[in-house]
């Protein structure tokens, strides 16, 4: 036994605990065995323990669980009313963007040259012209389109953030 | 006779749909709840409002439970977090439960001498007393680790500590419920 062995009630604490390593509680097994008269501070500790054991729980009032469960009841019934809403803002948005893009198909499908059918040029009618530059360099579009791009942005960041919030409570 | 079924079982019905699950494990948990709301913000009623708010907020997670930790770890996580979150609002200079720095009082505690609490009876009085003289980090870790029986990692994942700092604050935290049970020292 090392002669500069310190038994402190931190380190007796852990060893009633069983928080030490084997190797420490054999040191500490070791010194008690050696040194009876420290005997009387571990069963001081483990009277102390047993008391920490048996401390009594709190009790909450009459009828608390009752009061929780009419909250959870409560509750479960709003979020029902709240799922049947639609999200109609997203809902609008989601159609505006997907005619937007449906509509460039269409006429890219509808403009493109036919490569294999050779149509006399008398019978091509005249392609109207439509100026999407302008359409682009337009200020209120340009800001709508933002506009629109960062609410939705806003909107993933939201459900990212639940996302997160739930998994970190797992 | 009706079976008692397990938390497992609880939360695969509760997870189901099932409401007298849910109230099931509100009248299992109720007292664990309040005690350990009650270790931390020091206030009955306050304790009823945070272990109230700790139960909608597990219930609301719950489809979300894959049972990767026990049940009461996973709640005692969510009873601890709304408690922080309680003191926060109240108080908004705190930032953890952790008072270590907080300063010694000295309290004329003559009638409350260690030495007259020798036998059990006495002594379980006196730690019952001394635990609530404590700081609310000092409390709900010396509550967490002896009455509900969670171990140190168990104790990691409910407070966010490492294993290092778990360790240290318990022994902290019992050094500090011995010197106010010798002392009177009031934290």
């Amino acid at each position: 036994m090392n002669n500069h062995f310190l038994l402190t009630d931190d380190m007796l604490w852990d060893y009633a605990d069983g928080l030490l390593s084997d190797k420490e509680k054999a040191q500490v097994a070791a010194y008690l065995q050696q040194h009876p008269e420290h005997q009387v501070r571990l069963k001081a500790i483990e009277a102390e323990k047993n008391a920490l054991l048996n401390l009594p729980f709190e009790k909450p009032n009459k009828g608390f669980a009752d009061r929780v469960m009419a909250s959870w009841v409560a509750e479960q019934a709003s979020v029902r009313a709240a799922v049947r809403k639609p999200d109609w803002i997203l809902s609008s948005i989601t159609i505006v963007f997907s005619l937007f893009i449906l509509g460039f198909l269409a006429l890219f499908m509808f403009l493109a040259p036919g490569a294999a059918v050779e149509i006399p040029t008398s019978l091509i009618p005249e392609i109207p012209s439509f100026d999407w530059a302008a359409v682009f360099q337009n200020q209120g579009f340009y800001y709508g389109f933002m506009l629109i791009l960062a609410y939705l942005g806003l909107q993933i960041l939201d459900k990212y953030l639940q996302q997160k919030r739930r998994l970190d409570l797992r | 006779m009706a079976a008692i079924l397990t938390d497992d079982e609880l939360i695969r019905q509760a997870q189901a749909g099932r409401q007298s699950a849910y109230s099931a494990l509100v009248r299992r948990y109720e007292q664990y709840a309040f005690t350990l709301a009650y270790r931390f913000v020091k206030n009955r009623e306050d304790a009823h409002e945070v272990a109230q708010d700790a139960f909608l907020r597990a219930f609301r997670y719950l489809p979300e439970f894959r049972g990767d930790s026990k049940f009461s770890t996973w709640f005692y996580r969510i009873v601890y977090s709304t408690s922080l979150n309680f003191l926060r609002k109240q108080h908004p200079e705190i930032h953890s439960l952790d008072d270590e720095n907080r300063p010694l009082k000295i309290l004329d505690n003559s009638g409350n001498d260690a030495s007259h609490a020798l036998e059990t009876e006495e002594r379980n009085v006196a730690v019952h007393q001394a635990i609530q003289q404590l700081s609310s980090d000092d409390a709900g870790i010396i509550t967490l680790f002896y009455l509900y029986e969670q171990s140190l990692e168990e104790i990691c994942q409910i407070m966010g500590l490492s294993m290092s700092n778990a360790k240290t604050k318990l022994c902290r935290a019992r050094q500090r419920l011995k010197g106010v049970m010798t002392a009177g020292v009031e934290y």
